[in-house]
C-alpha cells in the first residue's frame, strides 16, 4: 500500500473509533439518538449510491426500508422470530422481491426506470396503507414493535432496549455497509458498473452483461436498505405508513447528490450536511424540508457533481496502484 | 466453414423496410466488404449481426450455431465484435483504459460476483494484453490520452482497438476510414490486413470509400434499398450493372 | 346497477379523466421539449387551485376573471422556472430530474407553511344540476368534462397545425436538426413550460370546486400524470390523452366499487403493462 493510501486507512480508522468512543463522553441521550440516526441515514445513502453509480435514478428505497421494517416486526410479532433473524430474512425479502421487480424493470433505463421505481414505492405505501389491515395495521401501522432481543456478548449478557446499544447496532450496520459497497465496488463488478454508467451500449459490446449485472446490484442496494428499514422497526418500536411516505425515496436521493456522487463518502457527506441542516432549522418551526430543498436547489445550480464534485468519476478508483511500464 | 451465415434478414422499423431478405455468407479468413449507397442499410445489418438490433424475421448462424436471439455480450464471447460508425468509447478514460476494459469484460467470466476481487497478476496480463494492443494499432504514444482529445484517426484506431481486445474470430467494422486523409486510409487498410493475417480474424467491411474497398476485400456484397444487388469478387461487382445504377446517384466514384 | 348510479360513476370517471388528462398533456409536453420529467407539474395544480381560492375567496373576485389569472399566473411563473432553473442544466438530465424534485418540494412545502394542511373549500359557483336522459348530473361535473375536452382539443390543434406547434414537435423529435432550420429552441421550451404549467391550472380552475384544497393535491395528481405518461408512452400528446381517458376510468369506477384501495391497481397495470409492452401504449422509445 502506498503511504497515502495507509494514512487514508488509519485516519478513517481513527475518525471510526472516535465516533464509537463518543456515548462514554456524550451522556445526553438526545445526541447518541442524533448519532444513532445519522448512522442509519448513512445506511440509506450508501446504499443508494451503487445505484446512481450504475446511472440511474430510482426512488424506491423508500419502499424497501418500508419492507424490511414492516417484513421484520410481522416475523418478530406474528411469526416469533428473533429480531435478529428477522433482520437476515428482512434482507433476503428485500433481495428478492428486488429481483422481482427489478427483472423487468430495468429493461428500460433513465426517466422510464425513475417512473416505474415510483410507481413500486407508491404501490407499496398503498398497499400497506390499505391491505391486509389484519396484519399490517393500515394507517395506524404495527405497534410494540419490541426491540433486538438481548445477546451475550463476551460472558454478559446485552440488553437492546437502551439508545447507546442501538447505537453501536447502527455503527456497526454502516460500517458493514459502507464495507460491502466499497469492496463491490472496487472489483470487477464496480468497474463494469462505471462501464454501464459511461455507456451501456459499449458495455454491452465489450463483454458486459448489462442486463444482469443492473438487476443484481439494483437487488443488492435494496437489501441493504431492507436490513436497515429491519433497524428501524426494532429501534422506533413502531412502522406505520406515515414514517415511509414517498419523500422518503427522495431525502435519500438528496442525500447521494448533494454529497457528491462520484465517491461513497459523498454520499455519507451529504447525510452529515442535510441531517445537520434539517436539525438547525426544526428548532425555528417547520421549516426544515424547506430548508433541505432550497439547498438542494443551490447545490444543483452552482454544484451540479455535488459538494465532493468536480472529481471525475472512478478515473482514479477504477486502476490500482501501479502503472504499468512498458519496455521497449 | 462459413462463418457467418445471413439468412434472409428483413428488418422493418415502423412501416418501413430497412432490409428484405438479405442472405450471403462470410467465409473464415476473408475480408468481405459491405457496400451500398447511404440508407441502403448496411448499419442497420451490422446492428444486427452484432445485436444493437433485433431483425423482424430471419437468421444469423455463427460457425453453424443459430444466434439470432443472443444478446450481444454473448455474442462477444463467441467471438464476434464491432466498431460503432460514430466512434464509440469511454471517453472519460484514456485510450489505455478503454483497451483494457474491453480485455477485462471479454473474459470468460461466469456470475462475476464470485470473482470479484481480482488478483494482482490477472490484472497485470490484462494490462499488457491492452499494452500490446495498443502498440499493434499504433497508439502506444497516446496511451495515457484521454479519448475524448484523441485526433480523430486515433479514436478510429481506439475503435478497432477495443474490438481487437476481446480476441474475436469476426469482426464487424462500421465504416472506420471516414474522415481519413488517404495516407491515413491506406495505413489503416495495412492495419486492417495485418489484423486478418497476424491474429485470423474474419473481417466485414463497411465502407463507402470505394477505392479501399475494391483493392483490399475478397469480396463484396453490394445493398440498395435493403437488398443484396450483387455479390462476388470486387472486379465482377465493379463492372455489374445494378451496382453502376445504385450509386449514379451518390458522389461515390467507382474506379 | 341502476342507471343513475352508473351515470353518476361515468360522469365522475370522466371527470378524472379529464383533468387527468389535462395534467398529463402538460407533463407530456415538458418532457418532449426539455426531456426532462417535471416534478414539480403537480405543484402548478396545486398553487392554481389556492391562488384561486384566495382570489374569489379572500379578494371576492369574480370566478372566472380569477380564472383566467391564475392560468395566465401559472403559465408565466412555469416560464420563469424554466428561464431562470432548468435552463441553467440543459445538459445534464438527471440533474434537472433532482432540480425538478427540489422545486417541487420548495413550493409544497411554501404553500403548507403559509395555508397550513387544512383543506379549504371553494364557495360553489356552478351549484345547478342537468337532467340527461333522466338521470340529474351536477353542472360543476359537466364543465370540467367539457373544459377538458375544449383544451385539450385546442392543444391538439395548436400542435398540429400553428407555426408555433410545429416548431414545438420538431424541437421534440430532433433538437438539433430543429435549430439548424432556424427553430429558436429555447423561446419554444420557454413556451412549452409555460403552455403545460398553464394546463395544469386550467385542470385546478375547473375542478377545484368540485374537490378540497390542501397543499398535498399537486403530489396526488403528479402521481396520477407519471402512470398516464408512463402507459401513454413517455413522449407522446395522443398516449397521454388516451393514457389520462383509461386511468380516470379506472379510478372513477375502482373508487367507487373497491374505494380508496382502487389507487394501487392503477400502480400495478402500469408496472405489468410496462413489463410486457416496453414502450407504453404509443410511445416513443
Amino acid at each position: 500500500m502506498t503511504k497515502r493510501k495507509l494514512t487514508t486507512f488509519f485516519f478513517i480508522l481513527g475518525l471510526i473509533a472516535l465516533v464509537a468512543l463518543l456515548p462514554l463522553f456524550v451522556k445526553d441521550v438526545y445526541y447518541i439518538h442524533i448519532l444513532t440516526n445519522l448512522c442509519l441515514h448513512s445506511v440509506f445513502a450508501v446504499s443508494l449510491w451503487p445505484i446512481l453509480a450504475m446511472g440511474e435514478l430510482a426512488i424506491s428505497h423508500g419502499a424497501f426500508i418500508a419492507i424490511g421494517a414492516y417484513a421484520s416486526s410481522v416475523m418478530v410479532m406474528r411469526l416469533g422470530m428473533s429480531s435478529w433473524l428477522a433482520s437476515l430474512m428482512s434482507a433476503v425479502a428485500g433481495f428478492l422481491i428486488a429481483l422481482i421487480i427489478g427483472y423487468p424493470s430495468l429493461r428500460v433505463k433513465g426517466a422510464y426506470f425513475f417512473l416505474l421505481t415510483f410507481a413500486f414505492t407508491m404501490t407499496v405505501v398503498l398497499s400497506f396503507s390499505y391491505l391486509f389491515k389484519p396484519i399490517f395495521g393500515g394507517a395506524e401501522g404495527i405497534a410494540n414493535v419490541p426491540p433486538f432481543s438481548s445477546l451475550v456478548i463476551a460472558g454478559r449478557s446485552v440488553e437492546f432496549s437502551g439508545k447507546i446499544e442501538n447505537f453501536y447496532v447502527a455503527l456497526l450496520l454502516m460500517l458493514f455497509t459502507v464495507g460491502i459497497v466499497y469492496s463491490l465496488y472496487h472489483s470487477r463488478f464496480g468497474r463494469a458498473l462505471a462501464a454501464i454508467r459511461m455507456s451501456d451500449l459499449l458495455a454491452e459490446h465489450i463483454g458486459v452483461d448489462v442486463r444482469n449485472y443492473k438487476v443484481f446490484n439494483f437487488a443488492i442496494c435494496s437489501a441493504l436498505a431492507a436490513t436497515a428499514g429491519s433497524f428501524f422497526a426494532h429501534y422506533h418500536g413502531h412502522v406505520s405508513p406515515t414514517a415511509f411516505p414517498p419523500t422518503l425515496g427522495i431525502k435519500i436521493l438528496f442525500y447521494v447528490i448533494v454529497g457528491g456522487g462520484s465517491y461513497i463518502s459523498g454520499a455519507i457527506l451529504g447525510v452529515v450536511v442535510l441531517d445537520i441542516l434539517e436539525e438547525t432549522f426544526r428548532e425555528f418551526g417547520q421549516y426544515e424540508v424547506l430548508a433541505s430543498s432550497l439547498f438542494v436547489l443551490i447545490i444543483m445550480l452552482f454544484m451540479p457533481h455535488g459538494l465532493l464534485g468536480g472529481l471525475r468519476m472512478l478515473k482514479s478508483q477504477i486502476f490500482k496502484l501501479l502503472r504499468v511500464k512498458v519496455a521497449g | 466453414m462459413m462463418l457467418l451465415k445471413i439468412d434472409k434478414i428483413t428488418k422493418h422499423f415502423g412501416g418501413l423496410a430497412a432490409l428484405k431478405g438479405v442472405r450471403f455468407d462470410i467465409g473464415e479468413g476473408e475480408i468481405l466488404g459491405l457496400i451500398g449507397p447511404n440508407g441502403s442499410g448496411k448499419t442497420t445489418l451490422i446492428n444486427i449481426i452484432s445485436n444493437a438490433l433485433r431483425p423482424t424475421a430471419g437468421k444469423i448462424l455463427f460457425e453453424e450455431r443459430d444466434i439470432t436471439k443472443l444478446p450481444a455480450h454473448i455474442r462477444l464471447r463467441m467471438g464476434i465484435s464491432r466498431t460503432f460508425q460514430h466512434t464509440l468509447f469511454f471517453g472519460s478514460l484514456s485510450a489505455f483504459e478503454n483497451v483494457a476494459f474491453g480485455c477485462e469484460f471479454s473474459l470468460e467470466q461466469g456470475w462475476n460476483l464470485f470473482r470479484r476481487f481480482s488478483t494482482r497478476k490477472g490484472m497485470q496480463n490484462n494490462w499488457s494484453k491492452a499494452v500490446e494492443l495498443l502498440r499493434f494499432t499504433g497508439l502506444l504514444e497516446a496511451k495515457d490520452k484521454l479519448a475524448a482529445s484523441l485526433s480523430h484517426k486515433e479514436q478510429k484506431l481506439l475503435n478497432i482497438a477495443i474490438a481487437m481486445s476481446s480476441r474475436p474470430k469476426l469482426m464487424l467494422l462500421d465504416e472506420p476510414l471516414s474522415g481519413m486523409s488517404p495516407a491515413e486510409v491506406q495505413s489503416t487498410m495495412e492495419l486492417i490486413k495485418k489484423i486478418r493475417d497476424d491474429k485470423e480474424v474474419t473481417i466485414l467491411l463497411v465502407e463507402h470509400n470505394m477505392k479501399a474497398v475494391v483493392s483490399n476485400c475478397d469480396k463484396l456484397i453490394v445493398l440498395n434499398y435493403g437488398e443484396v444487388v450483387a455479390e462476388g469478387s470486387p472486379q465482377e461487382v465493379v463492372t455489374n450493372i445494378n451496382v453502376i445504377e445504385a450509386y449514379l446517384g451518390s458522389e461515390t466514384e467507382l474506379s | 346497477m341502476e342507471l343513475s348510479y352508473f351515470a353518476q360513476i361515468a360522469v365522475n370517471s370522466l371527470v378524472l379523466a379529464s383533468t387527468y388528462a389535462l395534467i398529463a398533456v402538460g407533463l407530456t409536453l415538458v418532457f418532449g421539449l426539455m426531456n426532462v420529467v417535471n416534478f414539480a407539474h403537480g405543484e402548478f395544480y396545486m398553487m392554481g387551485a389556492f391562488v384561486l381560492y384566495y382570489l374569489t375567496t379572500g379578494l371576492g373576485l369574480n370566478y372566472l376573471l380569477s380564472s383566467v389569472l391564475v392560468i395566465g399566473s401559472m403559465g408565466f411563473l412555469g416560464m420563469g422556472v424554466e428561464r431562470f432553473l432548468f435552463r441553467r442544466l440543459r445538459n445534464d438530465p438527471s440533474s434537472m430530474l433532482i432540480l425538478a424534485i427540489a422545486i417541487s418540494s420548495i413550493f409544497q412545502h411554501s404553500f403548507l407553511l403559509i395555508f397550513g394542511p387544512d383543506d379549504r373549500v371553494l364557495n360553489p359557483v356552478l351549484r345547478g344540476t342537468i337532467r340527461i336522459f333522466g338521470v340529474s348530473l351536477s353542472e360543476a361535473r359537466l364543465v370540467v368534462i367539457i373544459v377538458g375536452i375544449v383544451l385539450i382539443s385546442a392543444s391538439a390543434l395548436f400542435l398540429r397545425k400553428s407555426k408555433i406547434g410545429m416548431a414545438m414537435r420538431a424541437v421534440a423529435q430532433d433538437e438539433e436538426a430543429s435549430s439548424l432550420r432556424g427553430v429558436n429552441v429555447s423561446h419554444i421550451r420557454l413556451m412549452g413550460m409555460g403552455i403545460g404549467c398553464s394546463l395544469a391550472a386550467a385542470a385546478s380552475v375547473a375542478v377545484v370546486h368540485l374537490f378540497t384544497i390542501n397543499p398535498y393535491i399537486g403530489s396526488q395528481y403528479l402521481m396520477k400524470a407519471f402512470i398516464i405518461v408512463i402507459v401513454g408512452g413517455l413522449g407522446s400528446f395522443s398516449g397521454s390523452i388516451l393514457g389520462g381517458a383509461l386511468l380516470g376510468v379506472l379510478d372513477g369506477f375502482g373508487l367507487a366499487l373497491i374505494g380508496y384501495p382502487a389507487h394501487i391497481v392503477g400502480f400495478v397495470v402500469v408496472f405489468l403493462l410496462l413489463v410486457f409492452r416496453r414502450r407504453g401504449i404509443w410511445g416513443h422509445d
